[in-house]
């Protein structure tokens, strides 16, 4: 066993430390925390305006370099929320409560360096989790059909919208609206246009990038731009960066509780880094001798929630790299960067191109890395970047947005696509809906398609398989367990709500 | 005024009656041997139900309302899209720049022209060099 892991780590290390990958995932590092620092701009707005940046290099390479980013627009995003009190995502929202309260007490620098640490070190043990745990799963998908397939995605999905943000209604809209988007294109039967009003440029489907780019990128910049985000800017001398000793005496538990919340969490479909880092958030508050400091800049109200964070996302690759089944906006834009380089997310993955799969699994502890080395020493550059208003920075974003859709298909029509559904993000926004449902349900939407086709195909039309087979039978019962107690529950709230 | 999920769902409900109607004449078929249309028809009418179901929510006494929204910074950002692509196609990288950066700018009230000017030069230059001269993207300049 322990043979084996050596032998596939060795496999990952040497096409991670390549000297153009190791470069590639510094660059996509500091990229990400470039753009992830800036106000009101989150990790999945990031990983989505610079997606393209990475589509012409081969696959192992663009993982790692996607690895890159997300670490830096996550510690860009951690950035924000601890000096400026904006949290570009949910997930970063915990980070807001303690972090700002330690920046307005002056111990900025402290609270950043815990924040970097305590990824780190979830990042070095999560990296240990998923070299076990993904092939172990992979074995175990070798004994899945059709039905089975359809239903693990169908619980996936549903997951996926008990934890959404908004209503269970609104989620399920987006759900088969993403499912709808999906199938405009060639049907790969027929080969029929399906939904393409016409366009030839949609015969290929609607691009990915231009779709992910616009609903999180672009609709931020008009969000910002609508409402206004100058004035709330504040800039500190940062002046001591590491905790003392004392300090990180008090974190390490945290951090490493942290870690243990976020990694179980993060391989269940459906979770991820906002769950984890709110769980810890809640048990740090519990076991604390001084729960009455949370919210007011206590320690481990930063250190443990972002360690989970980091924990959370980074297991989330599991189901991603094991199942194909993204779990969040996060993997699924990692998803659709494998998909454009040609390869199905599933369990084939491991077995037919282990470099890619270990190259992933140590690239995110080198991203992980690469951070702490670069971006602590940098600290001062990002707080002189905060300072840089939002009018001056966004036409830049913008710009790279455009040539950045345009650059995928060299076709500007994806231009126009990506303005479209900027457009629409900012309306989806504003009516309180979140899109991850959509972003998933377009990811997933082919292959749930073609695995009911299959299975009804082999069953003659019956829909008597899905019960027949076992696995399918329990992770559908499963599904509608869960939607029944979602809906329980999103009723009593609501009566309690109204009541109250 | 309505509420805000009674437009939410009215939104979306438009959505799934477009693509519907488009692709009304593909062809249904049967479980076992799906037509093209088989999956479109079944998302369409579930989207179309679920957005009725939503309106329907929204219509009741006390839904919020919609907030304010920005009518100048959706639009501009259009325009900007548009001024790009047909640029782009005609002129050159450097004009499409300019434009989205322009107009970009526009959709917020405290532009200062001075920043603007500044800002177009920077990248146009910067894509200039960057993009069509370095990595050879097949644009103009």
């Amino acid at each position: 066993m322990f043979d084996l892991l050596i032998t596939n780590f060795s496999i990952g290390i040497s096409a991670a430390f390549s000297p153009e990958n190791l470069l590639l995932c510094f660059v996509g590092a500091l990229l990400g925390t470039l753009i992830g620092v800036l106000p009101g701009i989150g990790s999945v707005a990031t990983i989505a305006m610079l997606l393209p940046i990475t589509f012409g290099l081969p696959p192992t390479s663009a993982m790692i370099m996607l690895a890159g980013i997300y670490y830096g627009a996550h510690y860009g995003g951690s950035t924000t929320a601890i000096l400026v009190n904006l949290p570009g995502e949910a997930s970063s929202v915990i980070t807001c409560l303690d972090g700002y309260a330690l920046a307005r007490a002056g111990r900025a620098g402290e609270a950043l360096a815990l924040a970097a640490i305590g990824s780190f070190i979830a990042g070095c043990v999560t990296t240990f989790a998923i070299a076990f745990f993904g092939p172990a799963l992979t074995v175990a998908t070798q004994w899945l059909g059709a039905p089975d397939y359809f239903a693990l995605m169908v619980l996936g999905l549903l997951a996926v919208i008990v934890l959404s943000r908004c209503s269970m209604l609104k989620a399920l809209i987006m759900l088969m609206a993403g499912f709808l988007l999906s199938m405009v294109g060639t049907d790969l039967i027929t080969a029929e246009p399906r939904m393409t009003f016409g366009l030839p440029e949609l015969s290929d489907g609607i691009s990915f990038v231009s779709m992910s780019m616009g609903l999180f990128g672009v609709s931020e910049i008009i969000a910002n731009y609508a409402h206004g985000t100058e004035g709330r800017i504040i800039t500190r001398k940062i002046e001591r960066l590491l905790p003392s000793r004392k300090v990180m005496r008090e974190a390490l538990p945290s951090m490493l509780r942290g870690t243990g919340i976020g990694m179980f969490l993060g391989m269940l479909p459906g979770g991820g880094g906002v769950l984890s880092s709110f769980c810890s958030y809640a048990v740090e508050k519990k076991v604390s001798k001084h729960p009455e400091q949370f919210g007011r800049g206590a320690v481990a109200g930063v250190a443990g929630p972002e360690a989970a964070n980091n924990a959370g996302a980074q297991a989330s690759f599991i189901p991603l790299l094991s199942l194909g089944i993204p779990s969040n906006a996060v993997m699924a834009l990692m998803g659709g960067a494998l998909l454009i380089q040609g390869i199905t997310p599933g369990p084939h993955v491991i077995t037919s191109q282990p470099e890619l799969f270990w190259g992933i699994v140590v690239s995110m502890w080198v991203g992980n890395v690469m951070l702490l080395i670069i971006n602590l020493p940098l600290i001062g550059l990002w707080v002189k970047l905060l300072a840089v208003p939002y009018r001056v920075l966004a036409p830049m974003i913008l710009v790279f947005c455009c040539i950045g859709a345009f650059s995928v298909h060299n076709s500007v029509f994806d231009v126009l696509l990506m303005m479209a559904f900027g457009v629409l993000g900012y309306l989806l926004i504003k009516l309180e809906y979140d899109p991850t449902p959509l972003l998933l349900a377009f990811i997933l939407g082919p292959l749930i398609e073609e695995n009911l086709r299959r299975a009804l195909q082999l069953s003659d039309g019956s829909p008597a398989v899905f019960i027949e087979s076992p696995i399918s039978a329990v992770l559908l019962s499963l599904s509608v367990l869960l939607i029944v107690v979602a809906l329980a529950l999103d009723f009593r709230a609501r009566r309690a709500a109204v009541a109250g | 005024m309505f509420s805000r999920d009674f437009l939410a769902g009215l939104m979306m409900l438009l959505v799934a009656g477009a693509l519907f109607f488009d692709g009304r004449g593909l062809e249904f078929g049967t479980p076992e041997m799906m037509g093209p249309g088989f999956f479109p028809f079944l998302a369409a009418g579930g989207l179309a139900l679920l957005s009725t179901i939503l309106m329907v929510s929204g219509l009741a006494a006390g839904a919020p309302r919609l907030e304010p929204m920005g009518v100048r910074a959706p639009v501009m950002v259009i325009l900007a899209g548009v001024a790009f692509a047909v640029l782009l196609d005609h002129v050159g990288a450097l004009a499409a720049t300019v434009a989205v950066v322009v107009l970009c700018a526009l959709s917020i009230r405290d532009f200062r022209w001075k920043e603007v000017a500044l800002v177009a030069i920077g990248m146009a230059a910067l894509v200039g060099f960057l993009f069509v001269y370095f990595l050879q993207l097949p644009m103009a300049m």
